[in-house]
């Protein structure tokens, strides 16, 4: 017998079938939402009808609570509704005669002992008739369309794969005819879904060369500015909302980091924004709106103002992308009021916030502190220089692209490690390959990833770092950093790192107030620098645990707090 | 003696199950007895259960609808039940080996007795393909089922024909194994 299985995919497809608009009334009275099945004609039939039908020792099949044999569901993908119409009623003129009502049973009955029975309507000899040439070109019509949505139905679950089938074109042929391969078919899609990514491993320039193109459009960049512009009112709006700035809960310094990593950052948002990854978060969500504005603002900002000596020689490097990351310069002074208390309100959409928005938003923080370094870098004039070398960019971006593609929320860690690797680039200078960098995220991120997603979904339940986020941390060096949420990790922080904060919250404090003076970043890029790799890095992350410390300590600092809030508000709304 | 027997089957109820495969005419053949006409039924969701007086027996019925082949029945409707009446469309020649299969199967539940008696009803006679009780007692294999009482009897639900011919040999069979005991 069929296994379980497969009982389940026939239901499935005749599932499927039934959606069909044909499908979706009773042929014979046109009542909605047939439930049986007359498997002698294939045809869609309503309670009442089935049972006329069954007088007429048609059988009837219940689609709820009767067992489709494949061949049967094979004679049902070929039949159906509008089958059995051109068929049995190829010349019932819908317009003068008028379907029985199923209310009327003896109506019925006699419709379907006419129509089946007797088979009035049959087509057949009368081809002189003038409605048979348009009937002719319908019923092809109806065969090529049918050809299009039952063929696809044909072997495989049809709710499974059309979503595929969208997305990727038919499948071939070969694939459907073999109705047990479903599943080796997913699975090959799947694969075949993620192998970009992993290509991307082998040949990262080709990849790179995508990544590149998307980057320099500029049109979706514009676009997707124009979009945050919407709906830029949110600084308002989040004003309202929140009071509880003043509140320097660890929490709020974590997001506030990240919030002005994003602050810094929201062009390179923008730009990859306009990858794959990002395009489907804008649509509709009104939460990400709200978070989004201020990056909308922010890029809309004349940056000029802003932009530094240094920043502006970004711009010529990487056209698009730089000019985006001199906005984050800009942003955080837009942002330094709203900012802090925008973090609370944040809070509150946060433990709203769908899983769905939150891997929506996680890609763009990520992108955010991958730009992070970058950013920061500009106002460091060397490393900047070798920032500008294209390569390397290319590899940075198609990591990001690849692992977006692979999984959104893993795409973060990856962008971190990435960032990570830049920034190991940096400081290292010159002496790194470009194909080096890629590696380096490439050997660490498959752990990274999975952990990363998990970890990300964590958060963004909690709105507050977890301990579990520790694990993550522990996969890649670089995301610790970068990610906000690293704050438990943070605080295992020994105190030398404390010092790095302290000169990185002296920055952050310093951006707001002195609206990201160039020199003032440089400064805190070469406090980074100064340290190795990882302790540096780590303060970065530790940030919003040391930043709360520094607010109190100092009690000049306390007003840098708030400035921390501006960054973090930006940061706060992917994490909300 | 005789009295006591009446009795006892007044007061006891009889449970009878009725099975076979979907639109062979169960829930027809149902209604026909217990009401004496005759129903556009739909297809049998669930079950239908009539309790009906034949000859002072009390018989309730459980009309189980055909297509719920998905699952087994469970256990407990085989419990304590004094017949088992399959009823099969003897037009549909194609599907008389499922009959059987699912015979089969009904006959190796545990939960029935090895004394409930078998009545077939070979129904739907009076459609032009249908096979006769004879072919169909062979189709089905009925010669091979040893232990068990059967019968099979050609009907036609809805003109009610065969149908109190076998709900006698029913009655006869429950009554004759009360004496028995």
């Amino acid at each position: 017998m069929s296994s379980r299985k497969e009982e389940e995919r026939n239901e499935k497809i005749i599932r499927g079938l039934m959606k069909l608009p044909p499908n979706r009334r009773c042929i014979n009275c046109n009542s909605l939402g047939p439930q049986y099945v007359c498997t002698n004609f294939w045809t869609f039939v309503c309670m009442t009808c089935s049972g006329i039908h069954r007088e007429f020792t048609h059988r009837v099949k219940s689609v709820s609570m009767a067992k489709f044999t494949f061949q049967e569901v094979e004679a049902l993908q070929n039949g159906g509704n509008q089958r059995a119409r051109e068929v049995y009623l190829k010349h019932w003129d819908s317009q003068r005669q008028r379907l029985p009502d199923n209310s009327n049973a003896e109506k019925v009955r006699e419709f379907i002992r006419n129509v089946y029975v007797m088979k009035k309507y049959v087509g057949g000899g009368s081809f002189d008739r003038p409605p048979r040439d348009s009937q002719i070109a319908r019923s092809h019509e109806d065969e090529t369309r049918r050809a299009s949505s039952y063929h696809s139905y044909s072997q495989s679950p049809p709710y499974d794969f059309q979503y595929e089938e969208r997305q990727y074109g038919r499948h071939a042929p070969v694939l459907t005819r073999k109705p047990g391969s479903d599943r080796g078919l997913y699975e090959g899609k799947v694969s075949s879904f993620l192998s970009p990514s992993r290509l991307s491993d082998r040949s990262p320039s080709r990849l790179s060369d995508h990544i590149y193109e998307d980057r320099f459009g500029f049109g979706r960049s514009n676009s997707r500015v124009s979009d945050y512009s919407s709906s830029a009112q949110s600084p308002n709006f989040q004003k309202d909302i929140g009071s509880p700035s003043s509140e320097t809960s660890r929490e709020f310094c974590g997001e506030d980091i990240a919030h002005n990593a994003a602050n810094r950052y929201p062009d390179s948002y923008a730009n990859r924004g306009s990858g794959q990854m990002l395009y489907p978060q804008q649509l509709p969500k009104p939460n990400q709106s709200s978070s989004m504005d201020l990056f909308s603002e922010i890029p809309q900002q004349p940056p000029a103002a802003s932009l530094d000596d240094k920043s502006l020689k970004v711009i010529p490097q990487n056209e698009g992308w730089a000019t985006f990351d001199t906005p984050q310069h800009s942003a955080p002074v837009g942002n330094v009021n709203s900012a802090v208390l925008e973090v609370p309100s944040d809070k509150n959409p946060g433990q709203s916030f769908n899983p769905l928005l939150s891997l929506n938003q996680w890609p763009s923080f990520e992108n955010n502190s991958s730009n992070g370094p970058s950013s920061s870098m500009p106002p460091w004039g060397a490393a900047w220089q070798i920032v500008e070398a294209k390569p390397r960019i290319e590899p940075w971006n198609a990591f990001e692209e690849s692992y977006g593609q692979l999984v959104k929320r893993s795409s973060e860690q990856v962008v971190n490690q990435s960032s990570f690797a830049e920034q190991y680039l940096y400081r290292e200078s010159e002496g790194f390959n470009n194909g080096e960098i890629p590696t380096v995220g490439r050997d660490t991120l498959p752990p990274i990833a999975t952990v990363s997603s998990e970890m990300s979904l964590s958060q963004h339940q909690h709105d507050a770092p977890i301990p579990p986020v520790m694990g993550g941390h522990s996969h890649a060096l670089g995301p610790k950093s970068t990610n906000p949420f690293d704050l438990p990790y943070d605080a295992k922080i020994e105190s030398e790192n404390m010092s790095n904060f302290w000169d990185v919250s002296s920055l952050q404090a310093a951006l707001p107030n002195g609206q990201m003076s160039t020199p003032f970043t440089a400064g805190a890029n070469e406090h980074w620098f100064a340290q190795e790799p990882m302790v540096s890095y780590v303060p970065a992350g530790s940030d919003g645990a040391l930043g709360f410390l520094v607010g109190q300590a100092p009690s000049t600092q306390m007003s840098n707090v708030p400035s921390h809030g501006p960054v973090a508000s930006v940061g706060g709304n992917p994490f909300a | 003696m005789g009295l006591s027997f009446t009795k006892l089957f007044e007061t006891k109820e009889n449970r009878i199950l009725m099975l076979g495969l979907d639109a062979a005419g169960k829930t027809t053949i149902l209604y026909k007895l217990k009401q004496g006409i005759d129903v556009d039924d739909i297809p049998t969701i669930g079950f239908n259960v009539e309790t009906l007086e034949h000859k002072n027996m009390r018989l309730t019925i459980w009309d189980f609808g055909g297509q719920n082949v998905k699952r087994p029945l469970p256990i407990y409707y085989y419990q304590n039940v004094e017949g088992v009446i399959f009823v099969v469309d003897s037009n549909d020649q194609d599907r008389v080996v499922n009959a059987r299969d699912d015979l089969r199967m009904l006959l190796s539940e545990e939960g029935l007795k090895e004394d409930a008696a078998l009545l077939v009803f070979a129904n739907k006679k009076d459609l032009p393909n249908a096979l006769t009780a004879a072919e169909i007692a062979d189709k089905l294999g009925l010669h091979s089922i040893r232990p068990r009482n059967w019968f099979i009897q050609s009907s036609c639900a809805t003109s009610g024909e065969g149908l109190y011919e076998g709900l006698d040999w029913l009655y006869n069979n429950i009554v004759n194994k009360a004496e028995n005991l």
